[in-house]
């Protein structure tokens, strides 16, 4: 069994040649300078990294989840969940798959399933105990019956009530590059047909009335590659057997495609796609196409019902007065979390 | 000949804070700390292997516990920025409370698929390299989790290319290899605390570094000068005064004329009085009323140049006496 499953697409942009990178207004574009190996040696180019690995983890876990619906995508039905309910009028709030730390969320762990809170909850389903080592199979098998995509996406259930406080890597990952890069400096005008000039107290640009002038800084490149790995050693590591540990591959393996076919509209001016023609990672395996990945996800969820069970989500109770209460008795916490 | 380790990083990338330093200091660990690929096996036989004999297991790494001579592709340092949820990310509702870190993520940055050779002077018998050679094959990562890796356990005959770099005190030289780094490696005999001790052990016991570890010393790894680094000219004297705009934005032609007036007249005003009170001609900033300038023969002008930058230079070609002052302005039009 190969241990990963490394995979490098190539992306253009969908239309022209600029793409606008990732960066914040006063630190800027992720500009670095990387090796390429020519005949004649080695050549440094500048390199810019397009998304980080936790923003394309933000991206692979967004495929999977209706925002419209508040809920999983028809592909992703049977998988189950926590869900986080208002003690109020039990309306949706959040979820184990939108939630940053997923089942280690603020809101999952400051919640109540049964009048229990979810700190004691969890903490009893992974088998945590003061002077006890951890059962990281016992836990991984916990996290699979609560929300298997934690498995994938990875979990740091980083509290002090929590003996051991562990932590699942993620076992997909992800970044995009772009090579060879040079910026494309425009600009442009935020118009106000109706207050043309400012005078002295009024409304102003910081309002938002008023022409503003702006610059911009796209990029261009003479190429972007998106690079992914699934860990399959990792997944084969929880000790689920099969045909779980298949399971999860093949939702790493769907998210991708996923998020290839659904268009890398990553920001504003930043929409790329792939070239075409199939795809396939560096020992030449195929990645299945949309209609085969979401055919396995089907075979494979109705498979590892033994362990999933029927797949509905774990509705969870969420208060403020709760959450306060619980802030208030928790102990101090470890130092460098 | 020892025993060799290849480390591969698929994505060119090597992520790993130095012990002891920030995360945001964005300082990179190069060489790979061997304490933390100790552990890093030892983390994979718990996880991937845990058939494996402990006692095999341990007394394999133990006999990796010297420090090892790396040889080291060309590499560069580099670095990018998050603003990362904390764990009370959300935590109140109505949009307030958004808590979110900043860190940075330093890395080394290496061609795809260069290797890491690491050697350790030991000879291991035929079920120690089993055995590392299977921990080797299942190592995830080293260093944080982006850091993918492949390791394998290399025969004898494998010549690993790039740059060695012993332990400083191996090297038998003369030459001063200024500045070293300090890299964390375990001490011997090897204990098995200093494979598992968690960070947060080791500041709840008020310990500067973890228990069962040394540093050594090792040159600091050359660093290739990037294409684009360009070598300063020797030059006698300045004939050039250029700002340097940090910001990526780049001046509006209107702005760009006033910054270069600016400095236009810093410049003339530093000339000067290196000079007795002579001036750069012609000016045609000078204002109405001021005292004659002793004609030194110098003429300034200011241009925008195609990078953004605002150029005056000087030249010693003179103004025939009587002539009218020309006039300055950008000799090249702005990039807006």
């Amino acid at each position: 069994m190969s241990t990963r499953q490394l995979i490098d697409i190539e992306l253009q942009p969908v239309t022209g040649s600029r793409f606008q990178p990732t960066g914040f207004p006063d630190i800027g574009p992720a500009l670095f300078q990387r090796p390429l190996r020519e005949d004649r040696g080695v050549r440094w180019v500048d390199a810019l990294l397009l998304e980080s690995a936790q923003s394309m983890a933000n991206h692979l876990e967004a495929v999977g989840w209706d925002r419209a619906e508040q809920r999983p995508v028809e592909a992703l039905a049977g998988l189950p969940y926590v869900r986080v309910v208002a003690a109020d009028d039990g309306r949706y709030l959040t979820s184990s798959r939108t939630e940053a730390h997923r089942l280690a969320s603020a809101f999952v762990k400051d919640a109540a399933l049964d009048g229990v809170e979810m700190r004691e909850v969890l903490k009893g389903r992974l088998g945590l105990h003061d002077d006890t080592p951890l059962a990281p199979r016992e836990i991984s098998r916990a996290v699979f019956q609560l929300d298997p995509l934690c498995l994938v996406h990875g979990v740091f259930f980083a509290d002090a009530a929590w003996p051991g406080q562990p932590k699942i890597a993620r076992a997909v990952t992800g970044f995009i590059e772009a090579l060879d890069v040079r910026p494309a400096i425009s600009g442009g005008v935020k118009r106000d047909d109706v207050r043309h000039a400012i005078a002295e107290g009024s409304a102003g640009a910081k309002e938002g009335y008023g022409s503003i002038p702006y610059h911009r800084t796209e990029y261009t490149a003479a190429s972007i590659v998106a690079s992914l790995s699934i860990d399959l050693a990792q997944i084969a590591s929880y000790g689920l057997g099969e045909p779980a540990s298949a399971l999860l591959a093949a939702i790493a393996r769907w998210e991708i495609r996923a998020l290839l076919d659904g268009g890398l509209r990553l920001r504003t001016a930043c929409d790329l796609a792939t070239l075409g023609g199939p795809l396939s990672d560096r020992d030449g395996v195929p990645l299945p196409e949309m209609p085969e990945a979401e055919g396995e996800l089907r075979r494979l969820i109705g498979e590892s019902r033994d362990l999933l069970g029927d797949g509905s989500p774990t509705e969870v109770v969420w208060s403020p007065r709760q959450a306060r209460s619980t802030a208030r008795e928790a102990p101090g916490g470890d130092e460098g979390t | 000949m020892g025993t060799t380790l290849a480390l591969t990083f698929p994505w060119g990338r090597y992520h790993a804070t130095p012990w002891g330093r920030n995360v945001n200091e964005a300082a990179v660990e190069w060489p790979p700390s061997p304490w933390r690929l100790l552990r890093a096996l030892y983390a994979t036989w718990k996880t991937r292997a845990p058939d494996l004999e402990p006692e095999v297991v341990m007394t394999t790494l133990s006999m990796l516990a010297d420090p090892p001579v790396f040889v080291l592709p060309p590499w560069g340092a580099a670095h990018t920025r998050h603003f990362m949820p904390d764990l009370q990310h959300r935590l109140t509702l109505g949009g307030q409370g958004r808590n979110r870190d900043k860190a940075f993520d330093p890395f080394v940055v290496m061609e795809r698929g260069a290797e890491v050779a690491v050697t350790w002077p030991v000879e291991l018998d035929p079920e120690q390299r089993a055995l590392l050679g299977r921990l080797a094959e299942l190592l995830p990562y080293l260093g944080r989790a982006e850091s993918i890796c492949q390791a394998r356990l290399v025969d004898e005959g494998y010549v690993p290319t790039g740059t060695r770099c012993p332990p400083l005190d191996d090297l038998q030289d003369d030459v001063a290899h200024e500045p070293p780094v300090r890299v964390l490696v375990p001490s011997a005999p090897l204990e098995e605390t200093s494979l598992t001790t968690r960070t947060t052990d080791v500041r709840r016991r008020r310990l500067l570094d973890p228990p069962g570890t040394r540093w050594v010393e090792y040159p600091s790894p050359e660093q290739p000068a990037p294409e684009r680094q360009r070598m300063l000219r020797e030059v006698a004297a300045p004939t050039a005064v250029r700002w340097a705009i940090a910001s990526p934005a780049q001046p509006s032609l209107r702005a760009a004329v006033t910054m270069a007036e600016c400095l236009r007249r810093a410049c003339m005003s530093r000339y000067g009085r290196l000079h007795g009170g002579g001036c750069l001609r012609p000016c045609p900033a000078r204002t109405l009323g001021e005292p004659p300038y002793r004609d030194t023969g110098m003429r300034t002008t200011s241009r925008l140049t195609r990078t953004g930058t605002v150029c005056s230079t000087t030249s010693s070609s003179g103004c025939p006496p009587g002539s009218r002052p020309r006039r300055c302005g950008p000799s090249e039009p702005s990039t807006d």
